[in-house]
């Protein structure tokens, strides 16, 4: 865990009992699986103690012929597609890092109309209060609609509402046939993402500079014999590998993301005609700017996707958006003062 | 005319919940409030129909006693009044108004719900939402379309079906159930498995809160906006506890190209929940599979909705796959094969779509099937991981004959989502008690079986005395908390979901009638 503000101690816990003991030990707590998602989310007011959870790290049940697991918020997702693998299952959603952190963050939603995303296929959950109080919600089975839908909450919140140790998810059969594919033709995406089976993940990627053509690559599933008929009917290329949804900052750069509705991301292209941008027909899409930019890049989208912030950049920018204070908002803050009265949680 | 007496009440309620009170004079000020309430009944009547016009706000017993309950009929109590907004703002004045009077509300859909959500309690007024039933926009390049509450679910299918979209959440009740209810109760239906559940398939909705603000939960780009947390997520499925949704933005979904429908009919339920299983580990992913044993076969080949199941059978299995016409056939054969391979009686697959309706008749037309059997149905919904749908459906067999009730099974074999269905005489007390007491003991199973209560008719008031089977009071605490946050007066659908309230009284006594019943 190396994160980059300012920490006052860091410790790992390797149970509830432990992981109940760091959260009373006074002061805000800012809590972490790998590490992995911590520069991509807005860092603490103040300085925190960091708890990992990376050590509680089991698979604790896999029920293959159900499709559901229950994993301990620190396996990592390298360990548990290797696990699934092996049962030609497959989590559906993208991301990396330790699951727990992974849900906590969603950091890059569906990447196509054909993948899930992580509110989907968290069934349900267990976890402690900042206070230290165990409780659960879901279920473990595919279907379970008692009770209000906390496990909604978690996706998302970065770890600030509660503590999960435990998560109940659902699996789906591994595709029995994948394949990469690239394309120049911008076209490409709307005819891919309207499709009855469309593509796992669908990216638009344009370079940044004047008169840089957008590429667009994807990965389809499916019957071996729909995938062919798909590259050929396309006219497709085959890629060597899937292409994260990712823009890697510069010295003195910040990459910002939002939503929008798949039909505008060609506005959004021509809007910002010198800026690198990445767009997946999940609706997320990444722009990389310099630092002295960001702001006037954040008025300009905000019409088109108002939830535009910047997610890469200094500890003390991430996060900051254009969009002002909503009823929702309100009902966001008293949320998590009705579940972390004492802002543990940071 | 001037309005008097939501001050008044204002005053009183706070009184009332004074936490500073001692319990006797809460409760003084509880009567109080009551009998104040009666007195100012007129008064707010006026105001309604003032505000609504006589046609759309009912008042009188006569057109009250149509909303007593939902299709759970063991819980009914007449609403104080009935209203029937058509847009936001009209919903908006009429939360206002009763919040300020501290007098509760709930919303209604259609009224088809199985577990008592929209049943009024604590004298509740029901904002119906039956004329909020606009298609506001479809937008099919973003696959989407806003409505309003009051759409009928198949009816949204059928606007869009031109475009070759449709709404994938498909209840049983769909020809008449409403889009604002099936997000209230999350509903699911036979195409969940491939296709998740409402909730998957809401992206946005703009609510009136308890108090009466408006406010806009998701967007039509994303459930989650970034930044924020799931509130529109959150909000599906609290069963109207939360605040009244009155413009919902849904996901369309292209229509496949390819569907294929097939019937097995098995010697033995074991055999057919072999098949299902045995499909799934095979990597197909069927839009749906559904399983009907002997008696409700016989039931629904005895009605109007028969389909032609063979009678002879255990069990019907009901399998449809869906999808590009690549790869269908080879798919198709694999469950014929698989059908086979557990020594299936028949297998017949739909050849037009005439047959696959035909086929489907039976299925969906089965709860109405069991109007045969007897005058009341209590169709019970629990769930158990889809591997032990054989040993679970083996002890609600036994639970069946223990009580000596009439028991029928259909449910979605795939989820593992049971619906065992006790059809029985309600002017029957004691057999009403038996069946009350079988139903508690299945939802026991379906727990002990590492499942739940409920896949998708809610908890509403039926499953009240049988939250805490599945979570314990910090659990309903943490919810509590929540609850709290949307609807900190508890004004908004009342004594549901969560059994803490002491107005919930009158449900909680419901397991120690049926205990007086059976042991008297």
């Amino acid at each position: 865990l190396k994160p980059d503000f300012e920490v006052s101690s860091t410790v790992q816990v390797g149970n509830d009992a432990e992981l109940r003991e760091a959260l009373a030990g006074g002061g805000p707590v800012r809590l972490a699986g790998t590490g992995s998602q911590q520069q991509l989310v807005p860092a603490p007011a103040a300085k925190v103690r960091m708890v990992g959870v990376g050590s509680m790290n089991r698979i604790l049940r896999l029920e293959v012929d159900d499709l559901t697991c229950t994993v301990e918020a620190g396996v990592r997702r390298d360990a548990l597609d290797a696990a699934l693998a092996e049962n030609r299952l497959q989590l559906p959603c993208a991301g990396g890092g330790s699951v727990g952190g992974l849900f906590a963050a969603d950091p890059h939603g569906p990447l196509g109309p054909g993948m899930h995303s992580p509110r989907s296929l968290l069934l349900g959950f267990e976890g402690l209060l900042a206070e230290g109080l165990s409780f659960k919600a879901g279920a473990r089975v595919v279907k379970s609609v008692a009770g209000f839908d906390l496990q909604k909450l978690f996706v998302g919140s970065q770890g600030r509402l509660f503590a999960v140790t435990r998560l109940h998810l659902k699996l789906r059969p591994a595709p029995r046939h994948q394949a990469n594919f690239v394309q120049g033709d911008l076209t490409l995406f709307d005819r891919l993402r309207l499709l009855p089976t469309p593509p796992s993940c669908l990216l638009v990627h344009r370079p940044a500079g004047e008169a840089m053509n957008p590429v667009v690559r994807g990965t389809l599933c499916g019957p071996r014999q729909l995938v062919e008929d798909l590259f050929h009917k396309h006219d497709l290329a085959l890629d060597a590998a899937p292409v994260p949804l990712a823009l890697e900052p510069a010295d003195g750069d910040e990459v910002l993301q939002g939503t929008i509705l798949c039909s505008r991301v060609g506005e959004l292209l021509s809007r910002l005609p010198q800026h690198e941008v990445m767009a997946s027909a999940g609706g997320r899409f990444l722009v990389r700017v310099r630092r002295e930019e960001s702001d006037d890049v954040l008025a300009l989208l905000h019409d088109l996707a108002p939830d535009t912030l910047i997610l890469r950049g200094a500890a003390d920018r991430r996060g900051l958006a254009a969009h002002g204070a909503t009823v929702a908002a309100r009902v966001q803050s008293s949320l998590k003062q009705a579940l972390d009265p004492h802002g543990v949680l940071s | 005319m001037a309005r008097t007496y939501p001050s008044a009440i204002d005053v009183r309620f706070s009184s009332a919940v004074d936490t500073d009170n001692t319990p006797i004079e809460r409760i003084l000020w509880v009567a109080l409030v009551a009998i104040g309430m009666l007195h100012d009944m007129d008064e707010l009547g006026r105001q309604l129909v003032r505000m609504l016009g006589p046609q759309r706000a009912l008042v009188t017993s006569a057109a009250l006693i149509a909303y007593e309950c939902d299709a759970f009929t063991v819980h009914r109590q007449v609403p104080r009044a009935v209203v029937l907004p058509e847009t936001t703002a009209e919903v908006q004045a009429v939360v206002r108004l009763l919040n300020r009077a501290a007098i509760p509300f709930l919303p209604r859909g259609a009224g088809t719900g199985l577990s008592g959500g929209a049943t009024p309690q604590d004298s509740a007024i029901i904002i119906d939402t039956a004329r909020m039933k606009q298609v506001l926009d479809i937008q099919p390049d973003d696959l989407f379309a806003v409505v309003q509450p009051g759409v009928v679910n198949l009816e949204l299918s059928k606007a869009v079906q031109h475009m070759g979209l449709h709404y994938a959440p498909d209840p049983s009740s769909q020809t008449v159930c409403t889009i604002g209810g099936n997000l209230a109760e999350n509903s699911g239906g036979p195409h969940c498995f491939k296709y998740g559940m409402t909730t998957d398939h809401i992206l946005a909705a703009r609510v009136v809160l308890p108090d009466g603000e408006i406010c806009d939960l998701g967007s039509a780009a994303t459930p989650r906006p970034l930044g924020q947390m799931d509130l529109v997520g959150l909000f599906t499925g609290s069963e109207g506890t939360f605040g009244i949704a009155t413009e919902i933005t849904v996901r369309l979904s292209p229509n496949q190209q390819s569907v294929r429908t097939l019937l097995a009919s098995f010697k033995s339920m074991s055999a057919a929940c072999a098949t299902v299983s045995e499909t799934v580990a095979s990597g197909l992913l069927p839009a749906a599979m559904e399983i009907l044993d002997s008696a409700t076969i016989a039931a629904v080949e005895a009605s109007v909705y028969r389909a032609g199941y063979p009678t002879d059978a255990a069990a019907v299995l009901l399998i449809e796959l869906d999808g590009a016409v690549a790869g269908m056939d080879d798919d198709a054969a694999q469950v014929v094969e698989i059908c086979k391979r557990h020594e299936a009686i028949t297998v017949e697959e739909a050849v037009d779509e005439t047959n696959r309706a035909r086929l489907w008749k039976g299925r969906k037309g089965a709860f109405g099937a069991m109007g045969r059997l007897n005058s009341d149905l209590y169709v019970l919904d629990g769930v158990v991981p889809r591997t032990k749908l054989v040993e679970s459906l083996e002890a609600i067999t036994a639970i069946g004959q223990k009580y000596q009730v009439t028991l029928t099974n259909v449910f979605h074999a795939g989820d593992g989502n049971l619906h065992p269905n006790i059809s029985y005489d309600g002017r029957d007390q004691e057999e009403t008690a038996r069946v009350m007491k079988a139903g508690e003991e299945i939802l026991q199973t379906c727990i002990d079986a590492g499942g739940s209560i409920t896949g998708e008719h809610g908890i509403g008031s039926e499953k009240l005395p049988h939250v805490k089977m599945m979570f314990t009071d910090v659990d309903l605490g943490v919810m509590e908390r929540v609850r709290r946050v949307f609807n900190p007066r508890e004004l908004c659908n009342p004594g549901k979901v969560l059994p803490q309230r002491s107005s919930c009284a009158e449900v909680a006594k419901w397991p120690q009638m049926v205990a007086r019943v059976l042991d008297a």
